[in-house]
């Protein structure tokens, strides 16, 4: 059980309610069993309420009335008061909520101008190449000198494809499988 | 519904000066009791509380509204009291202010009450001034520990300690009047 010390320190707190829940059952139930803390916490009682009943006089002579007015005599001599410039740009800043978005819409501005940038010096990917036959052709530069590469889709069912090596300057060519067409280059 | 505190100030600040008049109003009694209870005095109470508002008025300006105008308001008036008291310092008479001396003296029971009332006033009124600011704030104005240690500057530890003593020295003093 919680011991009178500790209960006495408790008391003015457990008179405001100012103690858990856990505390007031504590103080509860040592003051169930102490007539000696019990007796503590209705002196205190007593001296908190006394003091609550304390009066206090009106002001001297006059009114709340006169008392306002006499407050309104002495604020007549003082200059009207006039937000100060902290106070001042505080307002301004709290008025301008509106611009709030603005940083993000400049973080995300910036972020694209740096992406277009730096997509714009990197260096190009090599272009892949078609499995257009013709655009093969046109690719190597071949096709120039080689037109039947032209005709080459006609020429995926004849035989001639296999005698391609043969047509080439030197006639030894290497067959190069690209892509689905199986079109052939030369290296 | 009553206007708030923050618009009055806003209005006050934008030229509108007898908006202060409600803030007036609305704080007279409290900073009253607030600046009796410090002097026991009720004609320099009266004066500081005045006075009060009239630093509060002039102090408008720079008057940061995060904090409550009532916490505000009480800090200048206390620190009013606080002057005052040092320059004055006054010796405690243990006479209250004649106009506590009400008719009630007509029967032994509001006589004793009387007594009782003036032995609690001179108990107050020794106590150390933060104790009794403290006490005042605490039990005349109703302020939690923090708005007490915002008020008067101090540490909430602090402003609960110095209750703690007032309440305890005040106990002590009044053996004779209590009942229990």
């Amino acid at each position: 059980m919680i011991r009178c010390i500790e209960v006495r320190d408790l008391l003015l707190d457990y008179l405001e309610e100012e103690v858990s829940a856990l505390g007031r059952r504590r103080v509860e139930a040592h003051l169930a069993e102490c007539p000696s803390c019990a007796q503590e916490l209705a002196s205190l009682r007593v001296t908190r309420g006394l003091l609550e009943s304390l009066p206090v006089p009106e002001p001297p002579g006059e009114s709340w009335d006169a008392f306002s007015e006499g407050v309104r005599r002495r604020i007549a001599a003082v200059p009207p008061p006039r937000p100060s410039l902290g106070l001042r740009m505080v307002e301004w800043l709290r008025g301008m909520e509106f611009l709030r978005p603005v940083p993000a819409l400049g973080a995300a501005a910036a972020l694209g101008v740096i992406l277009a940038v730096g997509l714009a010096r990197m260096p190009q990917p090599l272009e892949r190449p078609s499995a257009d036959p013709i655009a093969v052709g046109d690719t190597l530069g071949i096709g120039m000198n080689l037109e039947v590469l032209r005709d080459l889709d006609l020429l995926e069912d004849i035989d001639v494809l296999d005698s391609l090596p043969t047509l080439t300057p030197g006639g030894e060519g290497q067959v190069v499988r690209l892509g689905r067409a199986e079109s052939t280059r030369y290296t | 519904m009553s206007v708030a505190d923050h618009d009055l100030i806003r209005r006050v600040l934008a030229g509108e000066v007898e908006a202060f008049d409600l803030l007036v109003g609305r704080y007279q009694a409290p900073i009253f009791r607030l600046t009796y209870r410090m002097t026991r005095n009720a004609e320099d109470a009266k004066d500081l509380a005045q006075e009060a508002f009239v630093q509060a008025y002039r102090g408008l300006g720079s008057f940061r509204q995060e904090a409550r105008f009532s916490t505000w308001l009480y800090r200048i008036a206390m620190n009013l009291c606080l002057n005052h008291q040092k320059a004055a310092a006054r010796e405690v008479s243990g006479e209250p202010d004649e106009r506590l001396r009400d008719e009630r003296k007509d029967s032994l029971a509001v006589l004793e009450a009387a007594e009782r009332d003036q032995a609690l006033e001179a108990a107050i009124a020794a106590l150390p001034p933060q104790q009794r600011a403290t006490l005042t704030l605490r039990v005349q104005q109703g302020l939690s520990h923090r708005e007490i240690a915002e008020t008067l500057g101090c540490a909430e530890g602090t402003a609960k300690a110095n209750y703690f003593h007032a309440i305890r020295t005040l106990q002590r003093k009044l053996q004779s009047f209590r009942q229990v």
